[in-house]
């Protein structure tokens, strides 16, 4: 229930910015903030989701520099 | 841009300083026991060199925005390439920042709250702030660097009863030469080197300020402080020091003046978040800004809720093992990969600009 309330307001907020640029005729820019918000929600919601798999990016980094370096 | 709106050459020294302490007031990860504060002034001198690159860097185009200094160098297609770089960078450290915040909250004071809930009432207050442009977090500086300077002194005064002159010494012996050097080197990358991301507010620095005085002053500063912090955990906690990731903390449980003052490591607690905060909001504003002027947009502020969200995201999902995962990767690994970024690609742009002499001045 909480995530669910914490995913609507997010949007709410995405859409009012996303308003705002379309009022000021930013056509171009309500396009590349309306990705922004989907990209970043989509990991968002499957976390919120309980997806464990998530790739852990620093995990990844360390692991690589560990093998370069081996 | 109004004058009231840029900022002076006193507000990025104290920017700087903020940034600095930041998470590293709290959490050293390069210890080497009695010869800490060495290391750390040694860091310092070495982060100074590193930040006369971006310096030299901002003033030879007349402070622009890194992003479009890449676009000039390098022009629109190949400057992709560093404007990803930078723009994953300022995202990742602001998920580092926080995920550090968390942890030390979650380890350190409160055990049984899950680490969310204490980065996400911070980042909301950074994206509000950030929001505002990078003047009120200046003013936020004004305010919160002394009172966090403050609290480091006081805290040297309080752990005089606890200090023991032998826990520094013997200093330079030859073993700790080569883990001097080491962790010299690891004080640069982290915190002094991450100064990078201040390629992105020199733009908003009025025209008479002196940035190249006010980065050295704000690093040198930020240097003396924590060798400082350095300095004291070692007098008072001994061998301890290189066994322990939050020093600072485990040094002030040691206050205890006559039973009445104790369990002052509140004093740290608020120290890490004020620092943090402001650490954290200039990631964001390096981030948001960074992408904003990749696509050509008005304003960078309706990105930075979303980038503040990754951010979070990385900060709880960054590490597969969680904390103890993250002290191998500040420590070992990060020495290694964050001069990519904070070394290697302003030094390559800058080498560029001087071959392709860049930029060409008006005829």
């Amino acid at each position: 229930m909480k995530s669910a309330f914490a995913v609507i307001a997010y949007l709410l907020v995405g859409w009012l910015e996303i308003g705002q640029l379309v009022r000021r005729r930013l056509i171009r820019d309500a396009i590349i903030v309306a990705i922004a918000f989907a990209l970043s929600l989509i990991p968002a919601v499957l976390l919120l989701a309980g997806n464990d798999n998530l790739p852990p990016v620093n995990s990844l980094i360390r692991e690589l520099f560990e093998w370069i370096l081996k | 841009m109004t004058q009231s709106q840029q900022l002076s050459g006193q507000q990025l020294a104290n920017l700087l300083i903020g940034f600095c302490l930041g998470s590293s007031l709290v959490l050293r990860t390069a210890s080497v026991g009695r010869s800490g504060w060495i290391a750390s002034l040694i860091g310092t001198a070495e982060g100074m060199l590193i930040a006369l690159i971006y310096v030299a860097l901002s003033e030879r185009f007349g402070r622009a925005g890194i992003i479009s200094i890449f676009r000039k160098v390098f022009g629109p297609v190949i400057g992709l390439v560093p404007t990803v770089l930078m723009i994953w960078f300022a995202i990742q450290l602001g998920g580092l920042v926080l995920e550090n915040f968390g942890d030390y909250f979650n380890i350190a004071v409160l055990q049984a709250t899950p680490v969310v809930w204490f980065v996400t009432p911070l980042m909301l207050a950074c994206v509000y702030v950030a929001r505002k442009g990078p003047k009120v977090v200046a003013r936020c500086a004004t305010v919160l660097v002394p009172v966090a300077v403050f609290l480091l002194l006081l805290l040297v005064l309080l752990l005089i009863p606890t200090y023991r002159l032998g826990n520094l010494l013997p200093l330079f012996t030859k073993d700790d030469l080569p883990k001097i050097a080491k962790a010299a080197h690891a004080n640069a990358m982290f915190p002094y080197a991450e100064t990078v991301v201040f390629l992105s507010i020199v733009p908003r620095l009025r025209t008479e300020a002196r940035a190249f005085r006010s980065t050295l002053w704000g690093l040198a500063i930020a240097g003396i402080i924590l060798a400082v912090a350095d300095v004291r955990n070692t007098a008072a906690l001994g061998s301890v020091v290189s066994s322990t990731v939050f020093p600072s903390h485990a040094a002030a449980r040691l206050v205890d003046i006559d039973d009445v003052l104790t369990r002052v490591e509140i004093l740290i607690a608020i120290n890490f978040l004020t620092m943090g905060f402001l650490k954290v909001c200039i990631l964001l504003h390096a981030a948001a800004s960074g992408i904003a002027d990749a696509f050509g947009l008005q304003s960078y502020r309706p990105l930075v809720l979303p980038v503040g969200l990754l951010m979070v995201i990385i900060s709880v999902t960054g590490y597969r093992n969680g904390f103890a995962e993250s002290v191998v990767f500040a420590s070992q690994t990060w020495s290694i990969y964050a001069p990519i970024f904070t070394v290697a690609v302003p030094l390559i742009t800058l080498l560029a600009a001087i071959l392709m002499r860049k930029p060409r001045s008006a005829t």
